[in-house]
C-alpha cells in the first residue's frame, strides 16, 4: 500500500512547529516520525474492517486556513453571552475568536486557541496534551499521530475545580475544501460541572474537504462533563474524528454524537474508566443517505473496579448509504464490580442501504453487570400506520418516526442550542430521502 | 335528516381475506357484510373474541393487511377502497385502535398537532390549540403533564383508551369506529370514555362502537345493535337486543342453533 508523499507533511509539520514551544515542537515530530515509521494500519485491525484508510490519507498538507470565517451559523449569537457561557468559532482548525462571558470570568474558565496556551499555559497544557494516545491500546493512533504533527489549531477549555458552568461552552468549527487538522483539548478539572457543544459544518454543501481532528478529553475526580458533537458537513466532506477520554474517580462523562453529514466519515472514540466510580454514557445518532458511508467505532474501557458504562447508538440509512458501527467493551479482571450496557440500533429505510452493527464484548471477570442489544430493522409498519390513521402523510409519518427513533439523543441538546438546526436539517434530508 | 343525504356508511355484502407477507390473500373472515349507518346514529357491533371486529374495524381504515374480496364500502356515498389510509382520517374517519402503537420519541402534543394540521389541512395556531387541548385534557381527566410524554409509551391501559378519546375530541371525526374501547377499563375510567363520546354525538355525526359487552352500552345508548359471528352479521336490533345478548351469551344466535 501507498503511503503519499510524505515530504510536503514534512515540511507543514515543521512549518507549524516554528511557532510552538520546543516541548510541543518535539512532540509534533515524535507524531510524525510514528505515522511515517508505522505505515496504514493493516484492514486485518477490527478498526479498519469498513473503512479504507487510505481514503483518510492527506495527499497534500493542511491548507492555510481562510481567514474569512464565512457566515455564522444562524442560530449562533455572535457576541453574546445568553445561551452560553464561553464560545469559539474555528476555521480550517483555527481559532479565530474566542470569548468567555465576562459577568463569569472571574470563575477563571478557559477557552482559547490550544496553542497559544501550550505556550503561555504549558502547566496546564503539557501533562494533558497527547497523553492518552496508548489509552486503549492506543486504537487509531497511528492517525492520531498525523494529527498530533500537523494541527493547526484547535481550542483548549478548562474548567478549574469547582466550578459550575450553568451555561455550555460553544464551540463553532467550520471548514472548506482542503485537508485541515485540528486538535483540542478539554479539561474538566475534579468537582466541577461542565457541557461543551462543538458543531461542525462546512462552508459550502459542495465542498469536498478532509478534517482530521483529534479531541482529548480529560473528566476529573467528581466532575461532570457533558460534550456534545454536531456533526452536519456537506455531503462530499471527509471526516475522521478520535475522541479520546479519560474519565477519573467519580468522575462522569456524557457525550452525545450527531452525525449527519460527511460522505466518508470514520470516527473513533475511546473512554478509559481510569478509576473506581468512573461513569460514561454515550450517545450516538448517525444519519445516512445517497451514497454516503458512516463508519463509528467505540471503545469503552472498564479499567478499574466498581466504573459503568451506558452506551445507545441509533443509525438510520437511506439511499444506498452505509452505516456501520462497532461497539467495543472491555472489562478486564481489574473492573470487577462494573456495569456495562450497550444498545445499537439500526432502522433501514431503504432496500439498497445497509448497516451493520458489531459488538466486540471482551469481558474477562465474572463479576460485571453486562447487557447488550443489537437490532437492525425496516420502519415498523405498524406505527407508520397508526400515525398515516390519523391524518399524516406517509412521508410525514415517516419523518416522525425517525426523528423519534432519534429523540433520545437530540433531547440531550442543551434548550435553545442547535436542537432545533438539528431537527431542521434531519427533517429535510428525511423529506429529500422519502 | 334527509333521507337523500348517502348514509354515513354503508357496507353491502362485504368481504374480507388477510394478506400475508408474501403477499398471499388468506381465508375470507368477513363473508358478507351489509350494514347501514346513517348520520346522527350510534351502531354497536357485538361479538365474541375471533368474530371479525377487528377485522372490519381496521379494513374500513385502510390497514394495509386486509384486502376487500367482495362486496362494497361506501363512506358518504364513496366507495372507501383504493383510498389512502391518511386521506380517510382526512374525510373525518377516526378509528379509536383496540391496542394503540405506541411511539416511542413522538411527544404527545407534536404527535396531536400534526394530526390536526393534517387532517384540516393547515397549521392550527398555538393560540388555538394550547385552549382546545386543556378543556379536553379536564374533561377527560388528564394532567398537563401528559402533552410532554412520548405517545402511548409506557401509558397504562386506562391512559391509553384516554389518550385515544383526547385525539377524537380534537378531531371532531365525522364517523369513529371505536374498537373495544372498553375493554380493560375500571367503571370511572369507562364513564370518562363514554362521556367522550356522547359528548361527539351530533345529527351531522355517526359512530360505530365495536365491543365484546354490553355494559358501555349503558352509558352510550346506541340506536341499532349487530351481533357478528363468524364473519357473519347473524342478526340486528334496538338496544335491548344488547341486553339479550349480555344475558343469554351469543351461542343462541349461531348458525344451526335453536
Ligand atoms: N392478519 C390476519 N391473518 C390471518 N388471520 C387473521 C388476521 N387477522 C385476524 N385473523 C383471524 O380472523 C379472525 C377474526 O379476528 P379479529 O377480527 O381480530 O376478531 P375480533 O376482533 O372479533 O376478536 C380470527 O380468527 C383471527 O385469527
Ligand atoms: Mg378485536
Amino acid at each position: 500500500m501507498s503511503v503519499s508523499p510524505l515530504s510536503p507533511l514534512v515540511s507543514a509539520s515543521l512549518a507549524r512547529a516554528s511557532g510552538d514551544p520546543d516541548w510541543l515542537a518535539a512532540a509534533r515530530a515524535a507524531g510524525l516520525e510514528r505515522y511515517a515509521k508505522g505505515g496504514l494500519p493493516s484492514r486485518a485491525e477490527h478498526l479498519w474492517r469498513y473503512t479504507d484508510p487510505v481514503r483518510l490519507v492527506p495527499g497534500s498538507a493542511p491548507s492555510d486556513p481562510e481567514t474569512r470565517f464565512g457566515d455564522l451559523p444562524p442560530d449562533f449569537a455572535d457576541g453574546t453571552f445568553e445561551r452560553a457561557s464561553a464560545y469559539a468559532i474555528a476555521r480550517d482548525g483555527v481559532l479565530l475568536r474566542a470569548a468567555v462571558d465576562p459577568l463569569i470570568a472571574h470563575l477563571g474558565f478557559l477557552v482559547e486557541d490550544l496553542r497559544a496556551a501550550a505556550a503561555s499555559r504549558r502547566a496546564l497544557v503539557e501533562p494533558r496534551l497527547f497523553a492518552l494516545r496508548d489509552t486503549c491500546d492506543g486504537a487509531g493512533g497511528r492517525f492520531d499521530d498525523l494529527a498530533a504533527a500537523l494541527f493547526t489549531g484547535g481550542t483548549f477549555v478548562h474548567v478549574p475545580r469547582g466550578v459550575t458552568l450553568d451555561r455550555p461552552v460553544r464551540i463553532a468549527h467550520r471548514v472548506g475544501g482542503g485537508f485541515a487538522a485540528s486538535r483540542s483539548l478539554v479539561v474538566a478539572e475534579a468537582q466541577c460541572t461542565a457541557t461543551v457543544v462543538i458543531d461542525l459544518s462546512s462552508a459550502a454543501e459542495t465542498d469536498a474537504g478532509t478534517l482530521h481532528e483529534t479531541i482529548e478529553i480529560h473528566v476529573g475526580r467528581g466532575a461532570e462533563l457533558r460534550v456534545v458533537f454536531v456533526q452536519r458537513l456537506g455531503d462530499r466532506a471527509t471526516h475522521a474524528p478520535v475522541v479520546r477520554s479519560r474519565v477519573e474517580r467519580d468522575g462522569v462523562l456524557d457525550t452525545v454524537t450527531v452525525a449527519l453529514g460527511g460522505g466518508l466519515v470514520k470516527s473513533l472514540q475511546t473512554v478509559e474508566l481510569a478509576e473506581p466510580g468512573a461513569r460514561a454514557n454515550a450517545l450516538g445518532i448517525v444519519f445516512a443517505d445517497g451514497r454516503r458511508h458512516l463508519d463509528h467505532h467505540t471503545f469503552l474501557d472498564h479499567a478499574a473496579p466498581s466504573t459503568s458504562s451506558d452506551l445507545d447508538y441509533r443509525a438510520a440509512v437511506a439511499g444506498r448509504s452505509r452505516s456501520s458501527f462497532t461497539g467495543r467493551l472491555r472489562i478486564p479482571a481489574a473492573g470487577a464490580r462494573s456495569s456495562a450496557h450497550q444498545s445499537n440500533r439500526n432502522l433501514v429505510l431503504a432496500d439498497t442501504a445497509r448497516a451493520d452493527a458489531i459488538p466486540e464484548l471482551e469481558i474477562l471477570t465474572n463479576d460485571v453487570s453486562c447487557s447488550h442489544a443489537v437490532a437492525t430493522s425496516p420502519i415498523d409498519e405498524e406505527q407508520l400506520h397508526f400515525a398515516m390513521t390519523r391524518g399524516l402523510s406517509p412521508a410525514d409519518a415517516r419523518k416522525l418516526i425517525v426523528l423519534g427513533f432519534f429523540e433520545p439523543a437530540l433531547e440531550k441538546i442543551p434548550p435553545g442550542m442547535l436542537a432545533d438546526g438539528v431537527r431542521e436539517v434531519l427533517e429535510r434530508k428525511l423529506g429529500a430521502a422519502s | 335528516m334527509s333521507t337523500s343525504h348517502p348514509p354515513l356508511l354503508e357496507l353491502s355484502d362485504l368481504r374480507v381475506a388477510p394478506v400475508a407477507d408474501d403477499g398471499s390473500v388468506g381465508k375470507e373472515i368477513l363473508k358478507g357484510i351489509s350494514l347501514t349507518l346513517r348520520a346522527g346514529t350510534v351502531h354497536a357491533l357485538m361479538g365474541r373474541n375471533g368474530s371479525g371486529k377487528s377485522t372490519l374495524s381496521a379494513v374500513l381504515m385502510g390497514h394495509p393487511k386486509f384486502r376487500v374480496t367482495g362486496g362494497s364500502m361506501k363512506y358518504l356515498g364513496e366507495d372507501l377502497t383504493g383510498i389512502p389510509v391518511h386521506e380517510r382520517a382526512r374525510k373525518g374517519l377516526f378509528l379509536c385502535f383496540q391496542y394503540p402503537m405506541a411511539l416511542p420519541g413522538v411527544g404527545v402534543a407534536q404527535f396531536l398537532r400534526q394530526s390536526v394540521k393534517g387532517v384540516r389541512g393547515a397549521d392550527v395556531p398555538s393560540k388555538e390549540f394550547r385552549p382546545l387541548v386543556k378543556k379536553h385534557l379536564e374533561a377527560l381527566g388528564i394532567p398537563q403533564t401528559f402533552m410532554t410524554r412520548y405517545v402511548n409509551d409506557g401509558f397504562s391501559g386506562g391512559e391509553k383508551k384516554r389518550m385515544e378519546m383526547l385525539h377524537m375530541l380534537l378531531l371532531e371525526p365525522r364517523l369513529a369506529i371505536l374498537d373495544e374501547v372498553d375493554s380493560g377499563l375500571d367503571v370511572d375510567a369507562l364513564k370518562v370514555v363514554a362521556e367522550s363520546i356522547n359528548r361527539l354525538r351530533s345529527p351531522e355525526r355517526g359512530q360505530l362502537l365495536v365491543t365484546h359487552y354490553q355494559r358501555i352500552l349503558d352509558y352510550v345508548v346506541p340506536d341499532e345493535v349487530h351481533v357478528l359471528l363468524d364473519g357473519e352479521i347473524v342478526r340486528s336490533g334496538a338496544a335491548d337486543l344488547a341486553r339479550e345478548v349480555e344475558s343469554r351469551g351469543y351461542e343462541w344466535l349461531a348458525k344451526g342453533a335453536a
